[in-house]
């Protein structure tokens, strides 16, 4: 049992923070928690890469005095990966949060379900039909909300 | 572009440390070759040294600083810098980025791809100095439309 | 690799996630999420990942921290989405099934460190090996991100400044050519000043 938790713990944690994350963007009504999800999401999947450029008795990859044998030193591969992802993902940020603020400033709140509300009742008044993609589900099985705020 | 914060002591840190913060973020773009580091970390670190007067001065002195046109300049010189570096071995007939084919006298392909890889760090490093500067001054500006 | 270590920052990595996703304060999420990021930094550390932690601990914890607390000044500091229960019903069982799937699938994956593991043997061996006298770098991972692998660093950094030009053309700074260049409302401070016009504002 415990042989079985040391070789594969890392995965179960992993698990438990994409599963946080991704409860976190799909359940969380206020789009700057939606974002946070996201990040918690990404950054789990850069610790599960990492941790599979592991390897028994490897040191950081820069080679020295010891020589060129790919067995001293654990795989750079991963860590390049990660690494152009992670400034990737702070752009991908950048942007969400640009989108954010102008959202907030044609609609004066971050809640998601308001502001799908307002786009559908100003765009056609049945409600039925949402021009948004499935990231809104409550966006048409809430007539109440749409109407106080017209 | 915060604003002023009121304690002086904030202000007169941040405005010592920024130019060091700075500083190191060079170095880490320099020293990339020997231990961790790089284009991407260096400019990072750069780009903070010019986020923390903006954080924490008056508009006035932060702008002098870092100016606001540095950020789209510094992003669109480094990814060209890094465009050019690639079509260079090109000339030479090589492929693209393929920086060993360059033949300079008296240097060895090794010592040409290390200077290539220097280059294209100083690139990144500009690239990402001025994408992260240009959106969190997008993101602070105050006077915007709406 | 220190295990209790490493056990030890995962417990604490849930919990600021957990948190962060949960408080209601968004200054306070923003802070647990670079507390969260400064601890992924540490485990990568842990694992002889010098450059990707280096990277995690100046962009997660550092520039992601700080466009977050921007554009919460910008907007609001209070997280007051209506909670909505229904939604709840849908999405709890769709990230149990998520867990389910992934929990299946990571049988196959390799034990931790194990140095045959099918990753370990591909391309990378050759980059460990030649890396030195091909370009003069002790350090892999730069010779791998600007010399073999430099096509995918390009595509990369072409996507930083298109995400930041995306940025600021949907705020609109762009599309103000008279407020941009300079400082607004600055007239000792035009350092770039070779445009011979004024500032409108």
């Amino acid at each position: 049992m415990i042989e079985l938790f040391l070789a594969r713990y890392v995965y179960l944690f992993v698990l438990l923070l994409l599963a946080i994350g991704l409860y976190g963007v799909l359940a969380k009504g206020d789009l700057v928690k939606k974002v946070i999800g996201l990040t918690i999401f990404s950054t789990a999947i850069y610790i599960f890469f990492i941790e599979g450029s592991l390897q028994e008795g490897a040191t950081a990859p820069v080679i020295d005095e010891r020589g060129s044998d790919p067995a001293l030193y654990v795989d750079p591969l991963p860590h390049l990966l990660i690494l152009t992802a992670i400034v990737v993902g702070v752009g991908v940020i950048g942007v969400a949060l640009s989108l954010l603020v102008r959202l907030y400033r044609v609609h004066g709140t971050l809640d998601e379900a308001v502001i799908a509300d307002r786009i559908a009742g100003r765009e056609d008044m049945s409600q039925e039909t949402t021009p948004d993609d499935g990231t809104a589900p409550s966006a048409g099985d809430d007539p109440g909300a749409a109407g106080d705020d017209q | 572009m915060i604003g002023s914060y009121p304690s002086v002591v904030v202000r007169v840190t941040s405005a010592l440390l920024s130019p060091f913060i700075a500083m190191f973020g060079i170095y880490i773009i320099a020293h990339g070759h020997y231990g961790p580091g790089g284009g991407f970390a260096g400019g990072v670190f750069v780009a903070v040294g010019a986020i923390l007067p903006r954080l924490t001065l008056p508009e006035l002195l932060s702008f002098r600083l870092f100016p606001p046109w540095l950020a789209p300049t510094a992003g669109g010189i480094g990814l060209l810098l890094f465009l050019l570096v690639g079509l260079v071995p090109m000339l030479a007939g090589g492929a693209f980025l393929d920086y060993g084919a360059v033949e300079i006298a008296g240097m060895a392909a090794s010592r040409v791809r290390y200077l290539g890889i220097l280059i294209v760090e100083i690139g990144v490093g500009l690239a990402v100095f001025g994408a992260m500067l240009l959106i969190f001054d997008v993101l602070t500006q105050r006077d915007g439309d709406a | 690799m220190i295990v209790p270590l490493d056990v030890v920052v995962f417990v604490i990595l849930l919990a600021t996630a957990v948190l962060a996703l949960q408080v209601r304060d968004l200054l306070a999420a923003v802070s647990l999420l670079a507390g969260y990021s400064l601890f992924v930094a540490l485990l990568f550390a842990g694992v002889a990942a010098v450059d990707v932690a280096l990277v995690e601990a100046a962009l997660g914890a550092g520039i992601t921290g700080v466009l977050f607390i921007a554009a919460i000044l910008a907007t609001t500091r209070r997280s007051d989405a209506r909670s909505d229960p229904k939604r709840r019903l849908v999405v709890l069982p769709l990230v149990a099934g998520f867990v389910a799937l992934m929990l299946y699938a990571s049988v196959d994956l390799p034990d931790r460190g194990d140095p045959e593991a099918p990753a370990q043997l591909g391309v990378s061996q050759v980059y460990l090996a030649d890396s030195l006298a091909d370009t003069e770098t002790p350090n892999v991972v730069t010779s791998l991100l600007a010399d073999y692998r430099s096509l995918d660093t390009l595509g990369e950094t072409m996507v930083i400044v298109t995400a930041a030009l995306a940025a600021a053309l949907v705020l609109g700074r762009l599309g103000e050519p008279a407020s941009w260049p300079q400082p607004r409302r600055g007239r000792g401070a035009r350092t770039g000043g070779d445009e011979p016009e004024e500032p409108t504002s």
